[in-house]
């Protein structure tokens, strides 16, 4: 047999195989939330609502928050009036609240609060020149607002109240701290973090105090979320050669992928339900909000 | 056969792999790269560093049709467009003798330089302030290792060739003037006439041969940094007429031609006079279409066949391509921004310019995400630029490897300079001059070698040919059939050398 045959052979052979789930893999139902393929990013569910909350790429060139009733499966701006880039939303879980980044001018982010009861924004403004706020999240009760900003050559994160006002820091390590998210009973925090030479997920109790890493891989771990009911925790990562997703426990055990495939899967955030995760997912090129089942182990 | 020791430079084993290796897979049947990476790719070593307002056409708001046609307005319209007009007008046929080994050249401009430490030139053992926070993957290219954010151009890494050691020179350190060196070769000159951007040296060098312009500029509109235009993004020197004509693509693959655009604030007597006047093009279309040119004026009929011409038109019909085809590059501007970049290609145009975006800014109202990430370098990068240009990237060289244009195709990537190895204040990266990359592939591009190392901190060339973007420049003409003499008597490009390594 010839080189060329033997490596033909082997082509095929991983392509049969790549047909098959690998055993570390859940099978899951999916189901396509949209269908319009234009780029969006950050999807949240507010729990009581049932709403979804992304961000896409809407013409001119603007970053714009959508909102997608799950039962319905209907979408529509959430803030149809706004003129400057809006992205990487969190809602709270009463649906009451959002917080937001929204663009300012050229390399300019602020964080935004808005009170969807009121219509009342309150902002974190970032300092003049390059600067800005990344990656807001809100305590389940409405009491705090976590956020990631960049100082001194590291990036941190800090917590503020609903005002805006009052903010605090909560982490100061050698890297970058992004992508908090609160514990559903408000006691803890998921995070990423490059403090350990690549993007890992990390736990730590509200104060700041207490971390734990929770995985531990060469390539990146980002954007953990909290299952409903704080047991687990998803997150993304290239750990197998394209960003994909996975779940693990919350002190790291019993790791498992949940999706597949050549193409991005990106974003994942719980559906009410605890069973299922909502995610972006690149397919044939173009992206779309799907609905995945992740299976109980 | 196979090359067992990555060291080899011999070009006649090369060729002879090439040869013989399995044909161009799909997308999804290439085999992971393991940590070893292939044999039959090769690294370069070296001993110690050697050492060696343009009129823009966006004249309207009434956007053109993009798919099997254009519109009967925009038809009408393109008579005006002196500046475009007079480049189709001045055709200069190149002799057999003057033309390289590349009909067309792709040139990928990254506006805003990407990060080199967080894409192609990886320092996995640097200090933390430095290396960033990605994991390296292997490439096929032995002991060579990129970003984790770019995993499909890893696994093709033996199509081409990384040069690792760009520098940028003078006093460029800043986004409108970097550009002019980036597209150029040269400073931005103190008078109001800019040298000719390596387009329009192609385009006045190799001439037109077909019915379509020979510069195209793919972006929707001049490339802009803090509301400022590159001063040398057209023919400077060589006139006006060897601008980059403009097209625009958006995420849907909709070609936008500003150039046809109906001028805005016309009067209703003028509109009344378009109708009359759109009557008389229908019949002239018509005449057109089944008589030789007449006495229409050269430059008139020139532009006329662009939009007449079905041959011409269709380069520009995205919808001609299957729709598997339009998948592999994704939906985003730069992915069928490059699909269209391909067709040009197929269509034998000399030169396309494929720019990643319109704006420098990575936050900018109004403008698609580019380059300049002076904030959140790497959530931007992991977020969208990499898998953007990861995929796009890596379908067009699927695609002009499937299609036999690979040979006839130079495929050249590359940003205006590369970014501050060790990370800012607002941990990311801010400018840097003095070390960056460039891709090269196609037409007279030995694959699988990487060019010049920089030191383990990425601040500078350690070995290998420290290349300017006049040397970019150099070879590009020379590959591209612009030799030394035809740049002599154009006056352009003077002191550039042609990056041997690659060739």
């Amino acid at each position: 047999m010839s080189w060329y045959d033997r490596v033909a052979c082997l082509i095929v052979c991983l392509s049969v195989f790549a047909c098959f789930p690998s055993s570390e893999t859940v099978s899951a139902e999916t189901r396509q939330l949209t269908h319009d393929g234009i780029l969006k990013a950050s999807p949240t569910v507010c729990l009581q609502t049932q709403e979804v909350i992304y961000a896409k790429l809407v013409d001119p060139k603007q970053y714009r928050l959508m909102r997608l009733q799950l039962p319905s499966g209907s979408s529509e701006p959430l803030r149809p009036t706004a003129t400057s880039a809006e992205f990487e939303p969190a809602c709270s879980d009463d649906g009451r609240y959002c917080a937001f980044i929204r663009q300012q001018g050229v390399l300019s982010l602020s964080m935004t609060i808005l009170d969807r009861q009121t219509d009342s924004l309150a902002e974190i403004k970032p300092p003049p020149g390059f600067a800005g706020m990344r990656s807001p999240t809100i305590a389940p009760d409405n009491s705090r607002v976590l956020y990631s900003f960049a100082d001194g050559g590291r990036q941190h994160i800090f917590a503020t109240d609903l005002n805006a006002s009052e903010p605090t820091q909560l982490t100061d390590s050698d890297g970058i701290d992004n992508w908090p998210h609160y514990s559903p009973n408000g006691n803890q925090i998921v995070f990423g973090s490059s403090r350990s030479g690549s993007f890992d997920i990390f736990t730590m109790t509200v104060d700041g105090s207490n971390v734990k890493q929770i995985t531990n891989h060469p390539l990146q771990d980002i954007r953990p979320r909290f299952s409903p009911d704080g047991s687990r925790i998803t997150f993304v990562s290239h750990r197998d050669g394209n960003s994909e997703i996975y779940v693990v426990n919350n002190d790291g055990s019993n790791l498992i992928r949940v999706t597949n495939h050549p193409e991005r899967d990106d974003y994942p955030t719980w559906h009410p339900n605890g069973q299922e995760l909502i995610i972006v997912s690149e397919r044939d090129g173009k992206y779309d909000l799907y609905l995945v089942g992740v299976e109980n182990r | 056969m196979l090359l067992s020791n990555p060291q080899v430079v011999n070009p006649c084993q090369i060729s002879r792999f090439v040869e013989t290796r399995p044909m161009a897979r799909k997308d999804h049947g290439i085999p992971a790269v393991s940590e070893t990476g292939f044999t039959g790719s090769t690294v370069l070593e070296y001993g110690p560093l050697s050492h060696r307002s343009m009129l823009m056409l966006d004249i309207g708001a009434i956007r053109t049709r993009t798919c099997s046609g254009l519109s009967r307005r925009s038809f009408l319209t393109i008579g005006s467009a002196l500046p475009f007009s007079g480049l189709l007008g001045r055709p200069r046929p190149a002799t057999a003798s003057e033309i390289g080994k590349a009909k067309s050249v792709i040139f990928i401009y990254l506006w805003g330089a990407p990060s080199h430490l967080d894409t192609f030139d990886p320092k996995p053992n640097a200090p933390a302030e430095y290396r960033g926070p990605f994991g390296t993957i292997a490439t096929r290219t032995p002991g060579v290792r990129f970003s984790e954010l770019l995993p499909q151009t890893a696994v093709r890494s033996d199509r081409f060739s990384l040069v690792r050691t760009n520098v940028a020179i003078g006093t460029s350190s800043g986004h409108p003037r970097g550009g002019t060196v980036a597209l150029t070769g040269f400073e931005e000159a103190t008078e109001p006439v800019q040298p000719p951007a390596f387009g329009s040296i192609i385009a006045k060098g190799r001439g037109r041969s077909g019915k379509l312009p020979s510069f195209f500029s793919l972006a929707n509109g001049r490339l802009t940094a803090g509301g400022e235009y590159i001063k040398g993004d057209g023919g400077g020197t060589l006139t006006r007429a060897y601008d980059p004509f403009m097209v625009g693509c958006s995420q849907h693959g909709e070609v936008d031609i500003p150039a046809l655009k109906l001028l805005q604030g016309v009067s209703p007597r003028q509109i009344s006079d378009r109708k009359t006047l759109l009557a008389r093009l229908d019949r002239d279309r018509r005449r057109i279409d089944t008589a030789a040119v007449g006495d229409w004026n050269r430059t008139y009929a020139s532009a006329y066949d662009l939009l007449i011409d079905p041959t011409a038109r269709s380069a520009f019909d995205l919808t001609q391509e299957s729709a598997a085809t339009r998948q592999r590059y994704g939906q985003s501007e730069f992915g069928q921004s490059a699909l269209l970049a391909r067709r040009l290609a197929e269509a034998e145009v000399p030169f396309i310019q494929l720019n990643y975006s319109r704006d420098v800014d990575a936050f900018n109202p109004g403008f698609e995400i580019g380059w300049d990430t002076h904030i959140y370098n790497f959530e931007l990068l992991q977020d969208q630029l990499c898998p953007i240009f990861d995929r796009a990237f890596s379908a067009l060289l699927d695609d002009l490897q499937d299609r036999g244009l690979m040979d006839q195709t130079l495929l050249v990537c590359k940003g205006e300079f590369g970014r501050t190895p060790k990370i800012s204040p607002r941990a990311a990266r801010d400018h840097w001059t003095k070390c960056y990359f460039s891709l090269w592939a196609g037409a007279g591009i030995q694959p699988g070698r990487v060019i010049g190392e920089s030191n383990r901190l990425g601040e500078e060339p350690h070995t290998g040919p420290a290349v300017t973007a006049l040397d970019v420049g150099t070879t590009i003409a020379e590959l591209a059939g612009v030799n030394a003499q035809v740049r002599a008597e154009m006056n352009v490009l003077e002191g550039g050398t042609v990056i041997n390594e690659l060739v």
